[in-house]
């Protein structure tokens, strides 16, 4: 089936340290990515604040602990908050990662890597499915940072992540920052993961700044993106075309005009490779039709 | 090559284990990483041990911010050792790897801890349980007014879900509010304590109750009608004096925002 994606333009990650912001209205984005798990709770401020985004800009849903790759059953009561939130937020895009994170009832709160075989395919392709059919809608699946790889996989990440996507009929959450300290800790080009993309299933791009330990990068989210980072996004975008992308902050957070600007960023790259968006992108940002507008 | 579950049990098993650990990882899951002369495979696996015990120390950090005042970086770390490993996450969400943290250090008997620090760790606890409860519309003054007189001794108020209430033999709430972190509680005594703690406005308050106020809260707690409440006042104030009495509490309680609309 093929898939279409909203172009929802560029946007940040929903982040505490904003929430004035939001609340008093004056946080101006395209877009805003919150973590599902996040907003799982009863009341209180958070989901207040996440009604005043969503009511401001579209809202994108971002899962840290689906565990699509786990070998136990799906967490039904995960299911159902995310379900209930989708619901109540009516997110553009829902997302989760290419990872398991829990095992016999316990979780490790990791995206941990997976060994790319047959058996490994088979499972997250279930699960996805399942998921797929319990939220009623199609999700994206992001690739991880890893810096380890095991010796039995019998394909690379990139080949894996498409044959999910295909299989499972789901989309794909590119990130690629990801994709950059992957192939540095593990020594493969970024533009054969990119090269390996089904270009209808990517429906959103993350960008992040990373940690250079020396014999490894670690993927920190604590810093702007790296010049190597957007000159793989540039070659992302001529690819894929345009695509919502998404810059990620998590720690050492700046004020929300300097998050914005590294947005900004990610605008002119994309102006800069794309040319400026059309008048059916730009109407289809607002969540508006030609006629609608009109 | 093991069956993907195996490989999974065994993977955090050897996380989980002995968080924060960097060696004596589970040779299984050794002998699957892939290796090279820039990290060996268990330094690259010793790469997520640590994320893993660093993630839960920071948040439970965050989560217990006077007990980690209290015992400092090592203590704590050291304590949040012993915890993740008898008790590991069982929750989809970060946010609540420390539901059992206060019982577990009730029990603690392998560090050397304060007495009154399970306590404290409770009073956080119900904190953060408070700031993310459901919302609820708080009770009006006016709303009081519209009350036919008749209608009163049956009247039943509710207090707002985020409200909790906790007994404590030690007084929490000033090792709580204490400013200095150095040395906390070095000298405090015991002192059974009870506090309401609830939110309004998206903030969280906390509060000691005087024994009045405690036999109140605990019949409308119970859902007595208001006669109800008033004749567990007079357990411990007179008839004549329970009406005066009663009307402060509803009036501070409505200040607060800690009853219901009807």
């Amino acid at each position: 089936m093929a898939s279409t994606f909203p172009y929802l333009g560029h946007g940040v990650g929903l982040r505490t340290k904003h929430f004035p912001r939001v609340w008093e209205g004056t946080a101006k984005i395209d877009w805003f990515e919150a973590i599902s798990e996040n907003f799982m709770i009863r009341g209180g401020r958070p989901l207040a604040i996440l009604e005043k985004a969503r009511e401001a800009a579209p809202l994108v849903l971002h899962g840290v602990s689906l565990s699509i790759g786990s070998t136990d059953p799906l967490n039904e009561t995960y299911l159902t908050d995310l379900r209930q939130l989708i619901a109540r937020f009516e997110p553009a895009l829902v997302s989760d990662h290419l990872c398991w994170g829990s095992i016999g009832g316990h979780y490790a709160h990791d995206l941990l890597p997976l060994p790319y075989t047959e058996e490994a395919l088979a499972v997250v392709v279930e699960r996805v499915q399942t998921v797929q059919n319990a939220l009623s809608r199609q999700i994206l699946i992001e690739n991880v940072s890893s810096y380890l790889t095991y010796a039995h996989s019998s394909m690379p990440e990139w080949e894996f992540l498409a044959a999910i996507a295909e299989q499972a009929d789901c989309g794909i959450l590119l990130d690629v920052n990801n994709i950059y300290v992957s192939a540095t800790n593990h020594e493969f080009d970024p533009e054969d993961y990119l090269a390996a993309m089904p270009k209808d299933r990517i429906g959103q791009i993350h960008l992040a700044g990373h940690s250079n330990k020396e014999r490894y990068l670690l993927d920190t989210h604590d810093g702007p993106v790296i010049d190597p980072v957007w000159t793989l996004y540039r070659s992302a975008l001529r690819r894929f075309g345009r695509v919502s992308t998404l810059i990620e902050w998590d720690d050492k957070i700046p004020e929300f005009d300097e998050l914005c600007a590294e947005a900004e960023r990610a605008r002119a790259h994309e102006i800069d490779v794309l040319g400026k968006p059309g008048k059916q992108e730009e109407l289809a940002k607002l969540g508006k039709t030609d006629a609608a507008a009109a | 090559m093991p069956p993907l579950r195996e490989l999974q049990f065994s993977f955090f098993r050897s996380l989980a284990t002995s968080p924060g650990a960097s060696t004596g990882f589970d040779p299984l899951v050794l002998g699957h990483i892939e290796g090279n002369a820039n990290l060996s495979s268990a330094e690259r696996f010793n790469i997520y041990a640590q994320m893993y015990f660093a993630r839960v120390v920071d948040v439970l950090s965050q989560n217990f911010p006077r007990v980690y005042a209290i015992l400092g970086f090592d203590q704590f770390q050291n304590l949040v050792r012993d915890y993740i490993a008898q008790y590991p996450s069982m929750y989809p969400t970060i946010q609540d790897v420390g539901e059992r943290f206060a019982d577990f250090v009730a029990t603690c008997q392998t560090r050397k801890i304060p007495p009154f620090l399970a306590d404290l760790a409770c009073l956080e606890w119900l904190r953060l349980e408070v700031f993310d409860a459901p919302d609820a519309e708080p009770l009006q003054l006016e709303d009081l007014q519209t009350i036919a007189p008749d209608d009163w001794p049956n009247l039943h108020f509710q207090l707002i879900p985020a409200s909790q209430v906790f007994h404590s033999t030690w007084p929490v709430h000033s090792l709580w509010a204490a400013q200095d972190t150095d040395q906390p509680g070095a000298d405090v005594q015991p002192q059974a304590t009870t506090v309401r703690i609830w939110r309004h406005d998206f903030l969280i308050y906390q509060t000691v109750m005087a024994q009045t106020e405690q036999l109140a809260f605990a019949a409308v707690q119970a859902g007595e009608s208001f006669a109800g409440v008033c004749a567990a006042l007079e357990a411990v104030v007179s008839s004549e004096e329970t009406p005066q009495v009663m009307g402060s509490l509803l009036l501070r309680w409505i200040e607060d925002g800690l009853l219901a609309k009807l």
